[in-house]
């Protein structure tokens, strides 16, 4: 039986599950110091002074850095668009650009010491103007950000394919919405932490940090701290979830890290949830201004959207290409022939925007499924009907997009068919008028998604980083017990990747799954890697170790040749054992094999010892993993609370490596979505505070507010060898536009308008019960 | 600083500390029984919930010499000599960790719960997982496997 495809447990669990995880706070070495950092309170100010004498004098003190001096000695961060984007350093010196920015850092013998001194460091701020909403930014008189740049427009994508100003002029129906998808935070369970452990004698150091791409890290710090990357190590231990937002390098981090160096000690940070809110990368955030082109029977002709993305006050890693994957992505699913998309970019004074599971194409698909309920409300079609005939259909497979991006294979109208079966689309309709004469107010949506993912092949324009691998890598290590180890560049940090690794690995070597142990996220054993994030641990990662494993049994091949005294080419390998083809005699088992490849002692010099090899894999393309969603809500009219009786997802991964596995991202990611739809916003006041930095005002989805899921799936294979397509960001895509469109379903007798989220109580009660006109 | 005995996972400790130190940062630092997680500084996530006296509490929430005298059960201590508690195993069979670093927490707020509620209703166990955030799972992961320890499938 091959182990591909079985719910296999998963190979962390173990450790995890006994208390026995090693997460970077659970690090301690000799000689630490413990590092807090002084954050702006406010969100636009020049530092007129920074007095750190008595944080100098507190208790247990080793060092205090802050000042423009200190600032502009410590070396920039790495940024996409480095020309386009404005210097970034650990600490800024002259001025701050967002509450949470990092002024000062206190180093302490204690975590408890350098929190108390960091209180005692007095910055003097002259406040200046703040710009905050995006469109305000863009005002002629708005404060500037960066005022050596003049503005705070980023630039401008404007993109007019196929033919939008006939399809305007040729429909019977244009239908014109605003809609707005908030700023939300990736909130892991896990806040970031690095602890830095340099070498003065030897210049080395060694650096264990919350991470999702460890070789990434490793070849920027070379970069920045002069350091050679042979003298640098990497490691992301166990890391507690990073959904995007631990894909970069910090200014905190890096400070920390120069901080080990300028001391010669080691130095450890904990970030709290609180600095996490206000410290760590934000995402989404954008506003589009859209009009759907359709004929009298719903097809749609085009489709236009103005829309603009707040980027925050800096570029981190993927800042600048977020919205530009919205725009590649908006047509989803459907067959829509012209479209006129124009994204404009700007900074404000609010932390940076960034990868968050789904990027860009959240945004997108929430958009357009939105966008497509308004227009067949608009025009009196029932919203199912109008996606069946606008989805692409499989007799237009392989199709090409308007953006070029060419669709291989699946059924999408087969799939949001079975999702509205699964929901009871009809039956809800169909009672939902008697229920009302009841008071109560029940709604069915629907939503599809197309996921691009996979990221990515070399050389894209999806990434803007010089230093940010495409590709992914395996080393695969026989020992002479025939035991195996996979030495993987992914970086798993919960997807589960090390287990679907090991699973393919096994059925290739035709060796048991608990013979495999799979290693990460340490750049002094693992080859050059990009590690995990895009979707893209089985399709790019899987694909490296499953050449890999290719290369061992072709190896293993000629040492059986060499002990059988036949030409590899006649050796066949199954069931686990090397027989000469044409021979009925079982001949060598894999150990047999394996112990011979290194020791040689039956066939002599005939090949080279050992039993290992590495592969490097470039995907050739881009990776597309698709599904349908349906929900069924409730509203309570009276308060405005949204109840989720069903949610319904319906979805195509390809082969299932793992469907437990499989299972657990999907759950995930749409349990974000619940968040996205109903809960989470990260908010600013008019001055700029983040006031929603702690769990109580930053709502995540509790077990309660999450109803239980009816999974489904449908199984296209890609065409790539393990037939895979990504998932651990599927979830997220179609499940907020699914539940605001049951929610507009159940209030449809008040004609509520929804032009954005989250559906909050307060704001739906609102909605339901607007102040009455004279 | 206060001297305070705790049993912790079936052993009394003698510790001093100060009388402001967390029950978390106690076991966590003093003890290095880092399986109790710090996920939150405002009482919020669950991470760090332990079982104290049969009652399952954010140990951040509480101060070490409340502990005093009391019996403390943390991750660490949840597997009998070397054998998995039913709801580890559950939790291993049905995927309800990802990134495992809720999963304590998780695991001792559904011990205490289960112990005092054997046959709970699936709503039952939302509720009682409540105060627990978790961020990888969605819950229904973590909602199967205790429904199985209650069902004793598992
Ligand atoms: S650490 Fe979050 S509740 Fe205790
Ligand atoms: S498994 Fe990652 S937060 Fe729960």
């Amino acid at each position: 039986m091959g182990a591909v495809g079985e719910r296999l447990r998963r190979k962390n669990d173990p450790r995890l599950l006994v208390g026995h995880g090693r997460y970077v706070d659970d690090i301690t070495v000799p000689h630490v110091v413990h590092a807090s950092f002084v954050r702006s309170p406010l969100a636009h100010a020049e530092i007129l002074g920074i007095d750190t004498e008595d944080a100098r004098r507190a208790r247990g003190v080793v060092a205090v850095f802050a000042g423009d001096e200190v600032a502009n000695a410590m070396p920039l961060l790495p940024t996409a668009a480095a020309d386009e984007s404005p210097p970034r350093r650990p600490l800024t010196g002259d001025r701050v650009r967002y509450v949470g920015e990092a002024v000062a850092m206190v180093l302490a013998e204690t975590a408890a010491q350098a929190e108390h001194a960091a209180a005692l460091v007095a910055v003097d701020y002259e406040p200046l103007p703040v710009v905050l909403g995006p469109w305000k930014a863009l005002a002629g008189d708005a404060p500037l950000v960066h005022p050596e740049r003049g503005t705070n427009k980023i630039g401008e994508i404007h993109k007019v394919i196929g033919d939008p100003d006939g399809a305007f002029a040729a429909a019977d129906h244009v239908v014109k919405r605003r809609h707005a998808v908030q700023r939300i935070s990736a909130s892991p369970l896990e806040p970031r932490g690095t602890l830095a452990v340099p070498e003065p004698a030897t210049g080395e150091l060694t650096v264990w940090m919350a991470c999702q791409s460890p070789h990434t890290i490793r070849t920027w710090l070379s970069d920045i701290l002069s350091i050679d990357e042979s003298k640098l190590r990497v490691i992301a231990p166990d890391v507690g979830g990073g959904f995007g937002s631990k894909l970069n390098l910090y200014s905190d981090e890096l400070a920390v890290m120069w901080g080990a160096l300028q001391l010669g000690r080691p130095v450890k940070w904990t970030e709290t949830r609180t600095e996490n809110f206000t410290a760590a990368v934000h995402a989404r955030d954008q506003i589009h201004h859209v009009e759907m082109a359709l004929r009298a029977d719903g097809k749609i002709l085009g489709l236009r959207s103005h829309f603009v993305g707040d980027l925050g006050a800096y570029f981190h890693f993927f800042t600048p290409v977020v919205p530009d994957l919205t725009i590649d992505t908006l047509t989803g699913n459907y067959d829509i022939p012209s479209v006129d998309i124009k994204l404009e970019k700007v900074f404000t004074n609010t932390m940076s925007i960034e990868a968050l599971r789904g990027s860009g194409r959240a945004e997108a698909t929430f958009v357009l499924e939105r966008m497509i309920e308004e227009s067949a409300r608009e025009i009196g079609m029932d919203p199912l009907e109008m996606r069946l005939l606008n989805l692409v259909s499989p007799e237009q497979l392989p199709y090409e997009t308007p953006f070029e991006l060419t669709y291989d294979s699946g059924d999408y109208p087969a799939m949001l068919s079975r999702a509205a079966e699964l929901i009871g689309y009809e039956a809800i309709k169909g009672s939902q008028r008697n229920l009302r004469e009841k008071g109560i107010y029940r709604g069915v949506g629907v939503a599809t998604y197309n996921l691009l993912c996979g990221f990515s092949p070399s050389g894209h324009d999806w990434n803007p980083m010089k230093f940010f691998p495409g590709h992914e890598t395996a080393l695969i290590r026989v020992d002479p017990h025939g035991k195996t180890v996979v030495y993987s560049g992914l970086s798993p940090h919960g997807q589960g990747s090390d287990t679907v690794v090991a699973q393919l690995v096994a059925d290739e070597l035709q060796i048991p799954f608990d013979d495999i142990a799979v290693k990460h996220g340490d750049t002094e054993t693992i080859p050059y890697g990009g590690g995990t994030h895009g979707s893209r641990g089985a399709v790019v990662g899987g694909h490296a170790a499953l050449i890999a494993a290719q290369r061992v049994v072709a190896k293993a091949k000629d040492v059986a040749g060499a002990m059988l005294e036949a030409s590899s080419e006649d050796v066949v390998y199954e069931g686990g054992s090397f027989r000469v083809a044409g021979s009925r005699e079982p001949a060598l088992a894999w150990q047999e094999v394996a112990e011979e490849a290194h020791f040689l002692k039956h066939s002599g010099p005939m090949f080279e010892p050992g039993l290992e090899a590495t592969a490097f894999y470039d995907p050739p393309s881009v990776n597309f993993a698709f599904g349908a969603t349906a929900a069924h809500v409730e509203v309570d009219v009276e308060t405005g609370v949204v109840s989720i009786i069903e949610f319904v997802s319906v979805d195509d991964c390809g082969v299932a490596l793992n469907p437990g596995i499989v299972d657990g991202q999907l759950h995930g990611g749409i349990a974000q979505g619940v968040g996205q739809a109903l809960y989470e916003q990260v908010s600013h006041d008019e001055d700029g505070q983040v006031v929603s930095a702690s769990f109580g005002s930053y709502l995540l989805p509790s077990a309660v507010e999450m109803p239980k899921l009816t999974m489904e799936r449908f199984v296209t294979p890609s065409a790539t060898p393990l037939g895979v397509r990504g998932v651990g960001e599927s979830g997220t895509l179609a499940t907020p536009a699914a539940i605001v469109n049951a929610v507009v379903d159940a209030l449809e007798p008040f004609g509520v308008r929804v032009e954005q989220t989250p559906l909050r109580p307060n704001v739906l009660w609102e909605l339901i019960h607007p102040e009455p006109t004279e | 600083m206060t001297d305070i005995t705790v049993t912790v996972n079936g052993v009394s400790r003698a510790v001093s500390c100060s009388p402001s130190t967390l029950l978390v940062h106690l076991l966590r630092e003093e003890l290095q029984l880092t399986g109790t997680h710090v996920g939150c500084d405002t009482s919020h996530c669950g991470a760090c919930t332990v079982v104290m006296d049969g009652r399952a509490v954010k140990s951040c929430t509480v101060l070490a010499p409340q502990a005093h005298g009391r019996s403390v059960t943390t991750v660490e201590g949840l597997a009998e000599d070397g054998r998995l508690d039913p709801l580890q195993e559950a939790f291993a069979d049905h995927f309800a960790l990802q990134c495992g670093f809720c999963t304590s927490g998780f695991l001792m707020a559904a011990k205490a719960f289960l112990d005092t509620n054997p046959s709970p209703d699936e709503e039952q166990v939302r509720k009682a997982i409540s105060g627990n955030l978790c961020r990888c799972t969605g819950y229904q992961h973590i909602v199967d496997a205790m429904l199985a320890v209650a069902e004793g499938t598992t």
